[in-house]
């Protein structure tokens, strides 16, 4: 298996620690080589907007791979073209989602 | 479909309604089944509401109904019996034929059941993930 871990994100970037714990997270995990792969859903939509601040922002590359949640972005209103570069918004998530942290992650985190 | 079946442990710490901790659990654990895995769920503190018989909600996913769902498609769910006591669900000595602790305003798909369920089935399982925690 991949040196791989996946984090799930449900809560949104500002309201609490867990967006810098997050964003912390992947770039130590960045920095070791390890692939990280992220989901977001619900609230956790509002990670994948483009200028986030606060020190919340993650950016997808080599390492990082993010998808999120369309049809939770739709219902609050952010459109593809809202989206940081490099997301993925999906309609079938939670499969996705499933199929990474049972078969490719070492690792599952829910923030 | 999967050959050796992995199983996934999910617990809810918050109720329904409030958050959609609730919802995101219940999509999850359907498409685990879906994809062949086994899924225990585990109910804890106000994520023990999630058992209550009678949800009506009127514009949100009925929980209830999702979780019966889900145990007719395989899913074990148990909820803790000290949560449930401290928020009334409990009523009576644990059953031994019924295997739980007896409960007419939770849903049969729910059994109310010790903590110490919830360490076999960290034990047990390939994956754990909590919703609704801090």
């Amino acid at each position: 298996m991949e040196d791989r871990i996946c984090l799930l994100i449900t809560k949104p970037p500002h309201t609490s620690e867990g967006g810098k714990r997050v964003c912390g997270l992947t770039r130590r995990a960045r920095e070791r080589g390890v692939s990280v792969a992220i989901y977001l859903i619900g609230d956790g939509v509002l990670f994948a907007k483009k200028n986030l601040e606060g020190n919340v922002a993650i950016t997808p590359d080599q390492f990082v791979s993010i998808r999120a949640g369309l049809n939770d972005l739709l219902a609050r209103g952010i459109t593809t073209d809202k989206l940081e570069y490099g997301i993925e918004a999906v309609e079938d998530i939670e499969d996705l989602f499933i199929e990474d942290a049972m078969e490719k992650s070492r690792l599952v985190v829910t923030w | 479909m999967v050959e050796s079946k992995k199983t996934l442990a999910l617990m809810l710490f918050a109720g329904p309604y409030g958050k959609q901790d609730a919802d995101h659990m219940c999509r999850i654990a359907e498409s685990a089944l879906k994809r062949g895995y086994g899924v225990r769920i585990f109910l804890y503190g106000d994520g023990v509401h999630a058992q209550m018989n009678g949800q009506n909600p009127l514009s949100f996913l009925n929980i209830g109904e999702y979780l019966t769902k889900l145990n007719e498609m395989g899913a074990e769910i148990k909820s803790c019996v000290r949560c449930s006591t401290a928020r009334g669900y409990k009523e009576g000595e644990f059953d031994e034929l019924l295997d739980r602790y007896p409960s007419s305003k939770a849903i049969d798909a729910v059994k109310i059941y010790t903590l110490y369920s919830f360490i076999d089935m960290i034990r047990e399982c390939d994956r754990i993930m909590t919703f609704g925690g801090i």
